[in-house]
């Protein structure tokens, strides 16, 4: 009866106990009573537009899109509407090194070089688009080599206008997508693998067929790429059936490709394939700057923002930049591409504007929104520079101003793929309305809670 | 990670968490420490003469064999304003001290105790208006993590049977980690969130005599000497204050069989502070006084239950919007003797009032407290 009673008493201290230890669990929510009881806790929330020059102090037009030869994709094209050829591009595959002898098993063996060639063709794959072509197509193959520096292209421009075929091969439009072997002259390959020296075929493109007028463009991959599931080989590739002299027991086919570097940088690399614009866009009006066409260009923007906004301890919540664009109508088309904002990550000491707008953050690192729209109409583009998944700001103030450039520039999404270009106005827009303009939304540091 | 936090916080000394928005926690924080378990349960009114209370040093002189001590004070909290209301937990570690004896009349303790806990959060929505004519929903967050801590090294000299003495030197330490946050609807707009780290370091010191003139009366008094206290920010004075003063006197009377009585003023000079706050923080002087009752309860196990009761007023040290804040305690508690009396384990609840001149405002909180002193 005694034990009972005690642990009567002893369950009041037991609940007391296991209350307490439950408390462990903290829960914070409140402020319920404010502004009442929460003296200091406003935050100063600022909204501001800058426009023209107070946003940009350098805006300059970049051409030459990408840089020959880092090129991820070989346009050829020929526009033949209303206006003619209003656009022309071929791509320059180069096979500098053709192989001239067989493999032999002894390799104590004196090499068996190739003696006569009864079979050569060029194959690349296409990638055509299909809504552009009318009709058929033709692909001529040129040689286009010369004796000139490597960057002199204007000689290898007018080659591409005067050369006659050493092959061609007509498409039907169903048929354009996926692989294509041009048949060449095989005494032209001979003599050059027999001599050893270099060959540089010209790709160009004709439509033919009952209705041989408009538009058509592929992109040819330009460079050798190896499946790692099944080993094979793409790319444009030079490929003969190649004999040994008498007794001719040796026949083989050669496979020759392109040795291209896999991604674009600045500089022209050696045996790299490029591509052409041998008739590009026509000049942007007076007062717009171009962005893509064909050559494509882009547009460096330096920003002259007051170090007070980014370098102090405010914090930038919103920055969009609003860009005024021309409608267009030249190759106008129904779909839509990418005003694409990318983040300059050269240096100051970079001053050629050219090579800062190559140096450019990766899109995965700083992922400014692309904005999507069609280039003919004519309407406000909306870029966000700071959002709750990309600040510009930060990224500049954590780099600080002798690091990194303060600056953007604006890339279509069909660089050297498609001949349609944003028109954007400028700060030299003679109209104050069509100027850019930065809408920003800041906070200063607050003294919350500080003495 | 809450809990790994709580768990580290089970780990410190003294600190806590409080909701804002609340009459209690304005300014520098809430004076959550000072008071041992048992005293809380008297309301206060042995602090003058409590061992286990970092008050008065002379007090070290009852403290007995070696041993150490902690506290747990949880705290559930109801905020009522303008028609709505909050109700928040707070976990609190208020008190840690130990104590040993160095011969037979001299006593050496240290201990921390939670000077100010500054540790709380608000949370609002609304929606943000531009002159560009557009708006946003957002969610904003203001938030105070930490406390101020004094650690007392103490000792006590007990003159006479009757007559101790003890001095303690204070040193006052601790952070403040601010954040605020304000996070938009709208994911044009990116995330607002602005961090700073207050730190603070002081001193003071304390004298004090626990006198016994009858074998049923114990008197105790004490006071501080501020010294300077300074807030920094990295390694930037930011602000610099006395230390507040503090006087205390207080009383037991056993006289009765079974009943012992007790009460205690402390005045505490909380306004020296204005020097080291911003100018919305206005900390006023005060008066904490309190009366307590403990009665023997019948024994369970061979051992006694003392059982007690408790009442306390005092002024918080801020206010709000330059309206003093009152607190008034009711508190309930009892003593579990463990190991034949060596130890102890101290169980208490208060309910606590507080109130200001505030319209359509009002704060209470149940307050559980457990304290465990440990002598092997």
């Amino acid at each position: 009866m005694i034990v009972l009673r005690a642990r009567h008493r002893l369950l009041p201290l037991l609940g007391l106990a296991l209350l307490t230890l439950g408390a462990c669990q903290e829960d914070l929510a409140g402020g319920a009573a404010c502004p009442t009881l929460c003296p200091g806790q406003q935050l100063e929330v600022h909204d501001t537009v800058l426009v023209a020059d107070q946003v940009f102090d350098s805006t300059v037009l970049v051409t030459g899109m990408p840089p020959l030869g880092t090129e991820t994709n070989l346009l050829v094209a020929r526009y033949e509407d209303a206006q003619g050829d209003s656009i022309v591009s071929g791509a320059s595959l180069r096979y500098d090194s053709l192989q001239r002898n067989f493999p032999r098993a002894d390799t104590t063996a004196p090499f068996v070089p190739v003696a006569s060639i009864t079979a050569a063709n060029l194959q690349f794959t296409a990638t055509p688009d299909t809504s552009m072509i009318r009709d058929s197509l033709r692909f001529e193959v040129i040689d286009i080599d010369a004796n000139v520096p490597e960057l002199d292209t204007a000689t290898i421009h007018q080659l591409f206008l005067t050369r006659p075929a050493l092959g061609s091969l007509n498409v039907k439009k169903d048929s354009v997508a996926g692989l294509h072997i041009v048949p060449l002259d095989t005494t032209f390959i001979r003599q050059h693998v027999t001599t050893g020296t270099r060959i540089r075929l010209g790709v160009r493109l004709f439509s033919y067929g009952h209705d041989s007028t408009g538009n058509a463009q592929v992109g040819i991959t330009p460079i050798k790429s190896t499946s790692n599931a099944t080993g094979t080989q793409t790319g444009p590739s030079l490929q003969y059936m190649a004999h040994s002299a008498a007794p001719a027991t040796d026949s083989l086919t050669f496979v020759n490709y392109s040795v291209s570097k896999a991604s674009g940088g600045p500089e022209f690399k050696y045996l790299a394939n490029y591509q052409l614009v041998l008739k590009g866009s026509p000049p942007a009006p007076a007062d717009v700057m171009p962005v893509g066409g064909l050559p494509s260009t882009r547009l460096y923007m330096r920003f002259t923002l007051p170090g007070a906004l980014i370098d102090s301890s405010t914090t930038i919540v919103r920055a969009t930049l609003l860009l005024h664009q021309q409608g267009d109508p030249t190759f106008a088309r129904t779909d839509s591409i990418s005003l694409t904002p990318r983040v300059v990550v050269a240096s100051p000491i970079v001053t050629d504007v050219s090579k800062a707008a190559l140096l450019l953050a990766d899109p995965a690192t700083v992922p400014l929104l692309a904005v999507r729209m069609n280039p003919a109409e004519t309407r406000t583009d909306t870029l966000v520079l700071v959002s709750k998944t990309a600040n510009l700001v930060t990224l500049w103030r954590a780099e600080g101003p002798n690091r990194m450039q303060r600056a953007i520039v604006l890339q279509s999404s069909g660089e050297g793929r498609d001949a349609r270009r944003f028109l954007l106005y400028t700060n030299a827009s003679p109209v104050d309305s069509l100027r850019p303009r930065l809408h920003l939304t800041y906070i200063p540091r607050s003294g919350f809670g500080l003495p | 990670m809450r809990t790994l936090r709580t768990l580290v916080l089970c780990a410190t000394v003294a600190s806590s968490a409080a909701a804002q928005g609340t009459l209690s926690t304005q300014g520098f924080g809430y004076p959550a420490g000072g008071l041992s378990t048992h005293a809380e349960a008297l309301g206060g009114s042995i602090a003058e003469n409590d061992p286990l209370s970092p008050m008065n040093p002379a007090a070290l002189a009852t403290w007995g064999r070696p041993g150490f001590y902690f506290q747990y004070d949880p705290e559930f909290r109801h905020v009522q304003a303008n028609g709505t209301s909050d109700n928040t937990t707070t976990a609190r570690f208020p008190l840690l001290a130990g104590a040993l004896n160095v011969g037979p009349r001299v006593t050496v303790g240290i201990s921390s105790t939670t000077f100010l806990d500054r540790t709380w959060q608000t949370s609002s929505t609304g929606y943000a208006h531009f002159a560009t004519g557009d708006s946003s929903l957002y969610n904003e967050s203001f938030s105070t993590d930490g406390a101020i801590n004094d650690v007392r090294l103490a000792g006590s000299f007990l003159v006479l049977p009757s007559l101790s003495v003890g001095i303690a030197g204070h040193v006052l330490t601790g952070q403040n980690r601010l954040l605020i946050s304000r996070t938009f609807a709208d994911t044009n707009f990116a995330v607002f969130s602005q961090g700073s780290t207050l730190s603070y370091t002081g001193h003071s010191f304390t004298g004090g005599v626990d006198w016994r003139p009858m074998p049923t009366l114990y008197v105790g008094v004490s006071g501080d000497a501020g010294g300077t206290m300074r807030a920094y920010r990295n390694d930037t004075t930011l602000s610099s204050a006395r230390v507040p003063k503090r006087f205390g006197v207080g009383t037991v009377f056993g006289g009765v069989s079974g009943l012992s009585l007790s009460a205690n003023a402390e005045w505490h000079g909380w306004s020296a502070l204005n020097g080291l706050a911003e100018s919305e923080i206005k900390a006023v002087d005060g008066w904490d006084w309190g009366l307590g009752a403990e009665v023997r309860a019948p024994s369970l196990f061979g051992q006694e239950f003392p059982l007690r009761l408790g009442y306390r007023h005092r002024i918080l040290p801020f206010e709000v919007n330059t309206i003093g804040v009152h607190e008034t305690d009711y508190s309930l508690g009892l003593g579990v003797p463990v190991s034949r009396g060596r130890s102890r384990v101290d169980f208490s609840v208060t309910r606590a009032n507080r109130s200001a001149n505030v319209p359509d405002v009002s704060e209470h909180a149940w307050i559980l407290s457990a304290g465990f002193f440990l002598r092997p």
